[in-house]
């Protein structure tokens, strides 16, 4: 008899709920699963209740009474972030700059069917590849929102990925650090990414692809960058693992041709194009530890190398660093500090791509970055990254950068 | 002569077979490979004692069955999930009324390989995994490995069962989609980083795996779905009923194996193959969706 009546209930539960079906079944299974713990109802009954009235919302649904959320909405999961910057700018002989900036990431990824999946994303900023902030100027101008990304993403494997379109690129080329690309950077392209289990503690990672750096209406040498990464992360017991990685970068066709949004500080001829090829050799290393710590569970130290093969001088770079405090910073409390330390010389890689916080982006430079960040609440972090870094050939000119970040993640 | 006679009696014999199997009554089953060696099962029994009768079962997924049911391709969809909006539309537009009705309880196993010490969980950390969120055995107390999970495909009535029972969400991309029970029990036993969910009946006598106890939420009782009172009783938290639908009323044929399936000695078969007895609560159920 009680069973009949929850069941009344629950119907005329439904008539008045027609725009909010999901939430509303949410709901009963909250209301039901409190009547089993009462004792008022028993398992059994409450599994019938809940059959029911999915079948009863079903049946409505099948004959057009109620209407619910398009299927494409439900296959969808939304992510987002704002973040808030203070920044100072002081470089020898010029004038001190306080901006005050913000950058607002939406993005988006869409199951299509089975394996297959798009995602998408839109960011603040301009057309340049290696910045998402606005800058707060030209009394309250209405900003540009842009594409950001926009990829598939098919998986016909457990371990395989095809990615094509405008993609993430810390998905499919993974680095320790940006001594050789910018973290705004999303690429254009195809790749292939493998991140298979070996056992005995091992993954092995592997990449391959073809990035499409322009295209031009009137000349079939279009310049393009084939790359290939392998790596493998190897943990040693329960405190350690050991990532090394290699890559290689051809860039084809870029001798003898300008890319948009260079600085300008590669090895160029009087036509301002540049005359070398950039074959870029890769390896990196990291080092981390799970410490016995609780005030500083974790500790690294990374590194990374590059090399130019094309010119026989100022081809080399490297980065170096440590960092220590928590894994991630995502909870309330946690905290991680970073220092590194780099050298990038004028024809070791692309100017295009090297990060636009570091001297402006310029190859030629070398110095140092320190980083503190701290988790205010959940998903809400204060950060500071100061830069110190100078050019390294003569006039050697120094440039600091202070930025203050309060980031909130959705 | 002699070989256009034995010609013509091969074409007699033949004809009267044909008749013979004609003028028995054959019902079509199709979908849930959750309940297709039970149902295979009571099918032999039930023809053994009823000669006159024919049951033909084949496989492929609850969603295969329901949708035999709305093409008229068969007359009872094993179903190990509820029939859904879209599949409700279209049968009503072909006219077709479905009735489900209840014939075993399953207690949803998740199983991992018995090297791996994990041996309880509780369905929110069942949840994490599935989805992706979790993706080593230390970060829920395991060893320092990474998980590898096994599910089915979404034709399947337990993939979508578990997806709305646990994940409520979906699954993790990295997920091993497997044709069937007895595909993710085999990869379990051989992976020591895998984890996959089946129907109780696949691992009632199977070794190499743990069969792990869930708990409905933190600091609750972690039970087993071996235990049959806790999974007749409902206290297990992934415990689900194991479904047919008929079109309409059952008549004839299809009337009296749904009896059959439904009485005493059907659910000792179906106790026998590793599933547990309807409770008396999906016995009132079915009587009154039976029109009894």
């Amino acid at each position: 008899m009680k069973t009949k009546f929850l069941i009344l209930m629950v119907g005329m539960l439904l008539t008045v709920t027609f725009n909010a079906i999901h939430s509303f079944a949410g709901e009963v299974e909250i209301l039901v699963n409190k009547l089993v713990d009462k004792g008022i109802l028993n398992p059994v009954e409450a599994q019938i209740i809940m059959d029911e009235t999915k079948q009863t919302v079903a049946n409505e649904l099948a004959q057009g009474k109620l209407v619910s959320v398009p299927g494409w909405v439900q296959k969808m999961t939304f992510k987002g972030d704002l973040r808030l910057r203070y920044q100072w700018n002081k470089k020898e002989a010029k004038v001190e700059r306080h901006r005050g900036r913000y950058r607002f990431r939406l993005g988006a990824k869409a199951n299509v069917v089975d394996k297959v999946k798009v995602g998408f994303g839109f960011c603040s900023g301009g057309t340049d590849p290696r910045s998402t902030n606005q800058t707060m100027r030209n009394t309250f101008e209405t900003p540009d929102l842009r594409l950001d990304y926009a990829y598939m993403q098919w998986s016909p494997k457990a371990w395989l990925d095809f990615y094509g379109g405008k993609s993430k690129r810390k998905a499919i080329i993974r680095q320790n650090s940006d001594l050789l690309w910018d973290s705004d950077i999303n690429i254009e392209g195809s790749a292939f990414v493998i991140n298979k289990s070996c056992g005995m503690k091992t993954d092995l990672l592997l990449s391959f692809g073809s990035l499409i750096l322009d295209e031009s209406s009137s000349d079939i040498s279009d310049p393009v960058m084939y790359f290939s990464q392998a790596g493998i992360i190897w943990k040693i017991g329960n405190s350690f693992s050991l990532k090394p990685a290699i890559a290689f970068y051809d860039a084809y066709n870029v001798k003898g041709d300008s890319l948009d949004h260079s600085e300008e500080t590669n090895s160029l001829d009087s036509n301002d194009c540049l005359i070398y090829d950039y074959n870029v050799v890769n390896p990196e290393l990291d080092l981390a530890v799970k410490t016995s710590c609780s005030n500083v569970p974790y500790f690294a130290l990374f590194g990374g190398y590059a090399s130019n093969l094309d010119p026989d001088e100022d081809n080399e770079g490297y980065l170096y660093g440590l960092k220590f405090g928590d894994k991630k910073v995502k909870k309330k409390g946690q905290w991680q500090f970073k220092y590194t330390y780099r050298q990038l010389e004028k024809d070791a890689w692309l100017d295009t791509f090297s990060d636009s916080d570091f001297y402006g982006g310029k190859t030629g430079v070398n110095g140092s970055e320190v980083i503190l960040q701290y988790a205010l609440a959940k998903n809400v972090i204060l950060g500071f990254d100061y830069y110190c870094s100078e050019k390294i050939n003569a006039p050697v000119v120094t440039e600091e950068i202070l930025q203050v970040d309060l980031l909130l993640k959705f | 002569m002699k070989r256009c006679l034995q010609v013509l009696a091969g074409i007699g014999l033949g004809l009267i077979l044909t008749t013979n199997l004609y003028a028995r009554e054959m019902v079509q089953i199709k979908g849930s490979d959750t309940l297709i060696n039970l149902v295979q099962r009571l099918s032999e029994v039930y023809m053994e004692e009823n000669p006159g009768k024919f049951i033909a079962i084949t496989g492929g997924g609850s969603g295969t069955g329901i949708a035999g049911l709305i093409n008229g391709k068969c007359d009872i969809a094993n179903a190990s999930r509820l029939m859904k909006s879209k599949e409700i539309k279209q049968a009503n537009s072909r006219k077709i009324t479905p009735k489900r009705i209840v014939i075993a309880m399953d207690g949803l196993s998740v199983i991992v390989n018995d090297r791996n010490p994990i041996s309880k969980l509780t369905k929110d950390e069942l949840g994490r995994i599935f989805r992706g969120e979790v993706t080593n055995w230390k970060e829920i107390g395991g060893e320092d490995m990474s998980i590898t999970l096994y599910g089915r495909q979404s034709n399947s009535g337990t993939f979508v069962f578990f997806k709305e029972a646990i994940l409520k969400a979906d699954y993790s991309q990295k997920m091993n989609r497997m044709n069937g029970n007895a595909q993710i029990v085999e990869a379990v036993k051989q992976d020591v980083s895998g984890i996959g969910y089946v129907g109780v009946g696949y691992v009632k006598k199977v070794t190499g795996l743990t069969v792990v106890k869930v708990a409905s939420a933190s600091g609750k009782k972690y039970i087993s779905p071996l235990d049959a009172e806790d999974v007749k009783s409902g206290k297990y938290p992934i415990t689900r009923p194991l479904n047919q639908y008929l079109n309409g009323i059952p008549k004839g044929a299809i009337s009296h194996f749904i009896a059959f399936e439904l009485s005493e000695k059907g659910q000792r078969i179906v106790e026998e193959e590793g599933f547990f007895p309807i409770p008396s609560e999906y016995s009132d159920f079915n009587n009154k969706n039976l029109g009894m």
